[in-house]
């Protein structure tokens, strides 16, 4: 039978295409809000999952350089899905002194799967005389595919502790985690064993200790494995839940009774990164609550926007519809039949909205993503790429949700479409009950905005409940946005402290002792490694290079003394001797290129080559038993001061200051680590000044330690750049040559506080961008709905005078009291966050404090910039139409 | 004197056959201080030439004069500004503003003017409205007799030129209708305002001092009530 209200209802929609599609957006605005936290969540946890895969592989669990025993439980378990088996048969040493070798593996063939063994010539092995080997290996020692090889074999035993007799114990290895072989080792001889070699192979997630260690190479797992050697067993569980953790605990039993040198302190683990997109991590841990927690913030937030934008959009309708409920109710409709009009509408929304929300928020998600991609890549140095990848229980979890949303954002309007009256609709009475007091507004609102400013005030008011929660959003946006890139820019000068500015992403050193050596050749390979990016050259000397010298403490400012003081009672006993205070200086010096020196220092500072003539820098950055504080002009030393030094077998000249500059030209490990006693002074100068002074020391024969440092400062790829910096540290483990004393690189600039900081920034600015698009979405909504509910009002307006210019500003200022108020209410609280931030992190880290302004103004502009958007957005939508068509609209 | 002139007034809605000539080449004059009545079967095009009279309509032919400012001739704003100082409106349904107090919406267009509110006329104006007493409520607290009181004052407050009122006492009970009628004739005769009243009923009109009849978008009568 037909549903007339169905009919009806349909009828409605079709015959007012354009509120219905004003519908249509709320609808669709809030599944893609809700959809987009889903979506973006699943694609990190994925981004975890394969970056684990390809850093670890696709385990689940491994007991690692375990006993025999434990395989053969683990083999005959009916809770295991996949075992992986590598049996330790030995290490081979494979260079002269005995620093570096292989280690070899007899493994099946799930553990290539589950370690993602990638071959990458030939075949792997299907015999137990059959070889792969990494390419490392291959390119050290020149064996080739199908090359006969003989392995000398060696068991290895590692120093463990002490009994309690006091005799050293000791722990068998397999080979990974260990450099060289020590005279302290124990060390029995398996015997020699002849392989062929079948395939050159990436050891994938086996090779994952990350430090220059033994290589692994893999033969097949047969019954020829030498006995008593270690195993390492890596294993999947279906189905994959509480059976993994008991797993875990029954290896743990079985482990327990095995001898600690024969794989009873083995490592048990779980691939955590891994697990953590199955919502699995180790029992206790609080890291997934945490994200879930978070992610459940976001979608209250959310929630809350989506429901308010929902309920505007179908209380618009409503109000549209209260002619023809009223003729319903006239008619004979009951209640439910009212009701079921509004909820029928809904539903129809839903059924448009909802998949059309859902490609809207992923495709929303995966442009977000893309964009976030380098940062995240940076921040946790994933090699991986983030992108959409969203699974589908997500994805109808979002589709739940949304209609849960819809269902109760249509709910009110419906309830309220239930008790239309026909003489409401005939009249075309008023949908919201005003209360005088709510009304008021005060006399500063007319003295700086003037009545259409009074107007526009009233008109936010009267749905206080909608107005509260759009202030509370765009309040609780500024709070968030001035918090979080507060703390992150308060860890950015705590590391600007601890670092000195703009920290390199990586740098790579090359010391050297032999000032006739030609370094460009060293230096350029560096800068010609894949995906350096932007980077630059500095040099210089270390503390230490160029001698010492005393300062009394006359010679340092006030603030200095005062520092020296409270880090130490040193000072008291001292004070109470009346013995004299000075303290020990060690200069330091940084080179750079001669444009970047000209660059910095300004034209007005010329060099003299004769001499180590540099520029001083009068902020030093001291560290003091964890304490970090920078200190302006802490010596008195001027231009002219100069001061020879002479190192015994050392460098030998005389440095001299030409010029003061305030801070460091750029990052180093500008920061000393200082005692009571001695400070550090920063020099700067330019590499023709250095080169000179090179050229002095070789003439007369002396050698010293100097060094030239790539900061590689914006990576095109952190991934290619860390493989490639990895391979130049791996050739320089074999050996430098003459006139090098060390190569190394150093890719962790950025310390775990900055790394906090930076994701705070990411988290922050995420959900400040969520955060206005509801406001902004909401504010439209409000003022559409407001144009749509009070054409008949704005009518009455323009029939008693208001000039359209008055008009607009009315609707522009309806839209700015909600920025103004939230404003009012969240920058006091956000800049006391702030004040918290700040002195919560001087506890460590000492510098004036300073208010982020900058920051400030973004969150004012923020807030009123949606505002002023939305308010456009509104004006533009104006319906043409005359005064007195407003007037005779029945809708009110 | 003169103080509304009408000439080829037409207002056509749609095109076509479909057209609808709601007002169709009507033309007329109003003296300073006249009353006049309209009155006209339903859809005949009243309220269509109260809203053409008022300017808050797009006229499709014609002139309207008030004061001899030619409404049509003034832009957007222009005639905003001579809307709230020179005319003032009354409607049916009161279409007062909700979030404004009586007070408030008493002295809108003052308030939009940016003039200051002559307190002592306010009074004088709230006593004789009879709503002294209600200066701080909202519209929706006050009766329908009340609410169209409080927008006759509103379209008082400035003094304008021309009173158009379309349905004062159509929303009414008899009671509430005879006190609208009796404010708007004290302020015709008192005050010597200009009005302009489309009413249904004859009794109303009779009160006029002019009655034109409009029939099917045509002035069908114009003729004197009083002498």
């Amino acid at each position: 039978m037909k549903n007339i209200i169905h009919t009806l209802t349909r009828a409605q929609m079709r015959a007012n295409p354009r509120r219905t599609l004003v519908t249509l957006i709320g609808v669709i605005l809030s599944v893609t809000m809700l959809t987009a936290v889903f979506a973006g969540a699943d694609s990190f946890l994925n981004l975890l999952y394969r970056q684990a895969a390809q850093d670890n592989g696709t385990w689940h669990g491994r007991a690692f350089e375990t006993g025999e025993q434990v395989v053969q439980n683990l083999s005959q378990d009916d809770r295991v899905d996949q075992l992986g088996l590598a049996a330790g048969w030995g290490m081979v040493p494979l260079d002269d002194q005995n620093r570096w070798g292989a280690a070899l593996y007899g493994v099946n063939q799930s553990f290539y799967q589950l370690l993602g063994v990638e071959c990458l010539e030939g075949t792997l092995p299907a015999k137990e005389n059959e070889l792969a080997i990494t390419r490392t290996i291959a390119e050290k020692t020149g064996w080739k595919l199908g090359e006969q090889v003989s392995l000398d074999l060696l068991r290895v035993w590692t120093p463990q502790g002490m009994d309690s007799t006091g005799a050293t114990t000791y722990r068998q290895t397999s080979g990974l985690g260990i450099m060289g072989l020590s005279d302290s080792y124990v060390i029995h001889s398996v015997g020699e064993n002849q392989f062929t070699i079948t395939a050159i192979v990436d050891p994938g997630g086996f090779d994952d200790q990350n430090v220059l260690t033994w290589e692994p190479c893999f033969t097949a797992l047969e019954e020829q494995i030498p006995p008593d050697g270690l195993w390492c067993a890596y294993y999947t569980v279906n189905p994959l839940g509480q059976e993994l953790y008991n797993l875990m605990e029954d290896i743990q039993n079985w482990q327990a009774a095995l001898p600690a040198d024969a794989g009873g302190v083995g490592t048990i683990d779980l691939n955590r990164q891994l697990l953590l997109y199955y919502g699995m991590d180790y029992p206790g841990s609080l890291l997934l609550p945490a994200f879930y927690g978070l992610m459940a913030v976001t979608l209250l937030i959310i929630l809350v926007g989506a429901v308010s934008l929902a309920r505007n959009a179908f209380a618009i309708s409503m109000s549209e519809r209260t002619q023809m409920l009223g003729m319903l109710a006239s008619v004979g409709a009951t209640r439910a039949q009212k009701r079921q009009s509004v909820l029928y509408e809904a539903f129809i929304l839903g059924l448009i909205g909802i998949p059309f929300g859902l490609a809207a928020g992923c495709g929303g998600m995966a442009v977000a993503l893309i964009l976030l991609n380098q940062q995240v890549q940076e921040l946790f140095q994933f090699t991986q790429s983030l992108y959409l990848s969203v699974r589908p229980m997500f994805l109808v979890a979002a589709a739940l949700l949304a209609a849960l949303t819809l269902a109760f954002s249509a709910l009110q309007p419906a309830l309220k479409a239930s008790r239309v009256t026909p003489m409401d609709a005939i009249r075309g009475e008023g949908q919201i009950q005003l209360h005088s007091s709510d009304m008021k507004t005060g006399k500063l609102t007319r003295m700086i905005f003037g009545f259409p400013g009074v107007l526009a005030l009233k008109n936010c008011k009267r749905n206080r409940g909608r107005y509260r929660a759009i202030v509370f959003s765009l309040a609780l946006s500024v709070i968030v946005l001035v918090a979080g890139t507060g703390l992150s820019y308060y860890v950015d000068r705590a590391m600007g402290v601890r670092y000195g500015a703009g920290s390199p992403i990586a740098t790579a050193t090359i010391t050297f002792n032999d000032p006739s050596l030609d370094t460009t050749p060293y230096t350029d390979e560096l800068k010609a490694l894949a995906g350096t990016g932007e980077a630059r050259v500095v040099g210089g000397l270390q503390a230490g290079a160029m001698g010492s010298f005393t300062l009394d403490w006359a010679d340092m400012s006030q603030e200095t003394i005062n520092w020296l003081q409270s880090q130490t009672d040193l000072s008291e006993e001292e004070d109470t001797s009346g013995g004299s205070q000075s303290s020990t200086i060690y200069p330091t010096l940084l080179v750079m290129e001669d444009e970047e020196f000209a660059a910095w220092a300004g034209q007005g500072v010329s060099l003299n080559p004769d001499y180590l003539d540099c520029v001083m820098i009068t902020s030093t950055y001291l560290n003091y038993e964890g304490s970090y504080t920078q200190l302006k002009n802490a010596l008195n030393l001027r231009p002219g001061f100069s001061m020879d030094f002479a190192q015994e077998g050392g460098f030998a000249d005389t440095w001299h200051i030409a010029a003061l500059a305030e801070d460091f030209p750029y990052s180093g490990n500008t920061v000393t680590d200082t005692s009571i006693d001695s400070l550090t002074l920063q020099l700067v100068t330019s590499r023709s000044v250095f080169q000179a002074f090179l050229d002095r020391q070789e003439s007369q024969n002396r050698e010293g330690a100097y060094y030239w440092q790539i900061q590689y400062i914006h990576p095109e790829s952190i991934s290619a750049l860390t493989n490639g910096l990895q391979d130049w540290s791996l050739n320089n483990s074999y050996g430098l040559p003459a006139g090098v004393v060390s190569a190394y690189y150093n890719t962790l600039a950025m310390g775990g506080l900055q790394r906090f900081g930076m994701l705070l920034q990411i988290l922050c600015v995420g959900f400040v961008l969520l955060l206005c698009l509801v406001c902004m979405a909401n504010i439209h909504n409000s003022l559409s709905t407001g144009m749509e509910l009070r054409a008949r009002e704005y009518g009455i307006l323009r029939s008693v005078g208001i000039t359209p210019a008055d008009f607009r500003k009315m609707i522009w200022l309806e839209s700015l009291f909600y920025g103004i108020k939230a404003l009012c209410w969240s920058l006091p609280l956000g800049l006391g966050v702030l004040a918290l931030e700040y002195c919560a992190i001087r506890r460590a880290f000492q510098f004036p404090f300073c208010l982020p302004v900058e920051i400030v103004v973004l969150a004012i502009v923020l807030v009123l910039g949606v505002c002023w958007f939305s308010g456009l957005l509104t004006r533009r939508n104006l319906a043409e139409q005359t005064i007195a068509q407003a007037i005779q609209k029945t809708i009110c | 004197m003169e103080l509304l002139r009408v000439e080829h007034l037409s207002r056509y809605y749609g095109e076509g056959p479909a057209q609808v000539k709601a007002l169709d080449d009507v033309s007329f004059s109003v003296e300073k201080g006249e009353f006049v009545a309209i009155m006209g079967p339903s859809g005949s095009g009243k309220s269509t030439l109260m809203h053409l009279l008022g300017g808050v309509d797009k006229l499709t032919a014609g002139q309207v004069w008030v004061q001899g400012t030619d409404l049509y001739k003034l832009d957007e704003t222009a005639l905003a500004i001579f809307r709230r100082r020179q005319i003032g409106l009354v409607y049916q349904f009161y279409n007062l503003l909700p979030v404004l107090n009586v007070r408030e919406n008493l002295t809108l267009p003052l308030l939009l003017d940016g003039r200051n509110v002559n307190e002592t006329q306010l009074e004088q104006l709230a006593q004789i409205l009879g709503i002294q007493d209600r200066m701080k409520h909202l519209p929706h607290q006050l009766s329908g007799g009340q609410q169209q009181r409080v927008s006759i004052g509103r379209a008082l407050i400035t003094s304008p030129a021309l009173l158009l009122a379309d349905e004062p006492t159509g929303n009414l009970d008899s009671k509430n209708s005879g006190e609208v009628m009796a404010l708007l004739r004290y302020f015709h005769e008192k005050k010597g305002q200009t009005l302009l009243v489309i009413t249904h009923d004859e009794r109303i009109a009779c009160q006029a001092d002019r009655l034109i009849t409009v029939e099917d978008g045509h002035i069908a009568r114009d003729e004197a009530v009083r002498p």
